[in-house]
């Protein structure tokens, strides 16, 4: 009899054991199935998907780095000219540097080009005798007043939207505190742009100022 | 449990990438607190807020600094804002955005006052530049000029105040 009861005993827990470790295998099974393997693409808009996503434009854009630096240590397009020496040092600096030094170029060409269109402006636009002469005295008024110190008004013309002003400086420090200075005067309070030169030791300015409240006559780039 | 932590280690993966990235032109505003007073002895106050008051009898004139969000390109526009109350009943709160060369020397600018007195509501004074020509060491400032402390007949003191400035590039 005990036997017979032990021996059932032992049959129950091998059952137990068998179908624990079934439903264990179950619970499980869902979870593991689902698991992506390494190699499976992930799934698009997922933070893996992002992920490389990021990598793959931070790689296009370390080829187009490349691509600029090459660029700007390539020569000018004229076979039979010998390389300057001017430029020179741009071929053999590092290409952070060249970089740098072809974004100063385009700088300065947009620059120049902007300008242009201001002094075509300054020169085609039509005079409105009424703003032109106040805006006039109010910038004279400006130089004379004590509000600006260290710049001299050479000279100064205003159309309809746009004033020219010749201005010579004492020295660095008036130029550089020149445009605060006058586009807080009250009547003055619009765009002011200015561009520098040096005539022998004579500092100079171009300043082109809008009238108040409008925009300078130049095409941006959007 | 487990497939939650590896999403999360994930995202946070992914996030921390896309935050290294390089900081692309945008918004940037800033508190009042920054900015420095350039009128010699005359000091503006600062609130816990972050704003800028002129409790004194004088104009003070302020100086702020600006991040340029951009690193090799041209600007082609930027437009600056400075949200301020201006208390003072016959003068302006005005605001003057500069683009510097790294030396110092500037080379665009703009300016804007506010119009009318309000003591207790904020006014915005919007200065757009045309083209930031400053090269990439070029950089940005604002000035402003500050009324001091207007009193009314009653014998009540108000103050103007520069809460804060935004740049956008």
């Amino acid at each position: 009899m005990s036997k017979v009861r032990w021996g059932a005993l032992g049959g129950v827990a091998v059952a137990m054991t068998v179908a624990g470790m079934a439903w264990s295998q179950g619970a499980s099974t869902p979870e593991e199935t689902t698991r992506p393997a390494p190699v499976m693409e992930p799934r698009p808009g997922s933070p893996a998907d992002l992920e490389q996503d990021v990598r793959a434009l931070r790689a296009e854009l370390a080829e187009l780095r490349r691509s600029q630096a090459a660029l700007a240590r390539q020569p000018a397009p004229e076979p039979s000219r010998p390389p300057s020496a001017a430029e020179e040092p741009v071929a053999s600096r590092p290409p952070g540097e060249a970089t740098l030094a072809a974004a100063e170029v385009a700088r300065q060409e947009r620059r120049q080009e902007l300008e242009a269109e201001l002094e075509v402006a300054a020169h085609t636009e039509p005079r409105d005798p009424d703003w032109a002469r106040s805006t006039e005295a109010l910038v004279t008024q400006a130089f004379h007043g004590g509000g600006i110190s260290g710049s001299r008004l050479v000279g100064v013309e205003c159309r309809t939207h746009l004033c020219t002003l010749e201005v010579e400086h004492d020295g660095p420090e008036g130029r550089m505190e020149l445009l605060p200075s006058l586009t807080l005067t009250p009547g003055l309070q619009g765009q002011a742009v200015l561009s520098p030169r040096t005539e022998g030791s004579r500092q100079l300015s171009r300043v082109y100022l809008s009238r108040a409240g409008e925009r300078l006559p130049m095409t941006l780039r959007r | 449990m487990k497939t939650f932590n590896r999403r999360l280690t994930q995202s946070v993966a992914a996030l921390a990438l896309l935050g290294a990235l390089p900081a692309a032109a945008g918004t940037a505003t800033y508190s009042g607190s920054l900015c420095t007073s350039v009128s010699g002895f005359s000091a503006p106050t600062i609130f816990r807020s972050g704003r800028l008051l002129n409790q004194t009898a004088n104009t003070i004139e302020v100086v702020c600094p600006l991040q340029r969000n951009v690193s090799t390109s041209f600007t082609e526009d930027s437009s600056f804002a400075a949200y301020v109350i201006d208390a003072h009943l016959t003068e302006n709160v005005c605001c003057v955005a500069t683009v510097a060369e790294a030396d110092g020397t500037a080379i665009t600018s703009g300016s804007a006052c506010t119009t009318g007195a309000d003591t207790a509501n904020i006014k915005g004074i919007s200065i757009n530049l045309a083209s930031v020509f400053a090269s990439v060491n070029g950089y940005l400032s604002l000035r402003c000029v500050i009324p001091g402390q207007y009193t009314d007949t009653s014998g009540a003191k108000f103050s103007s105040v520069l809460s804060s400035f935004t740049v956008v590039e």
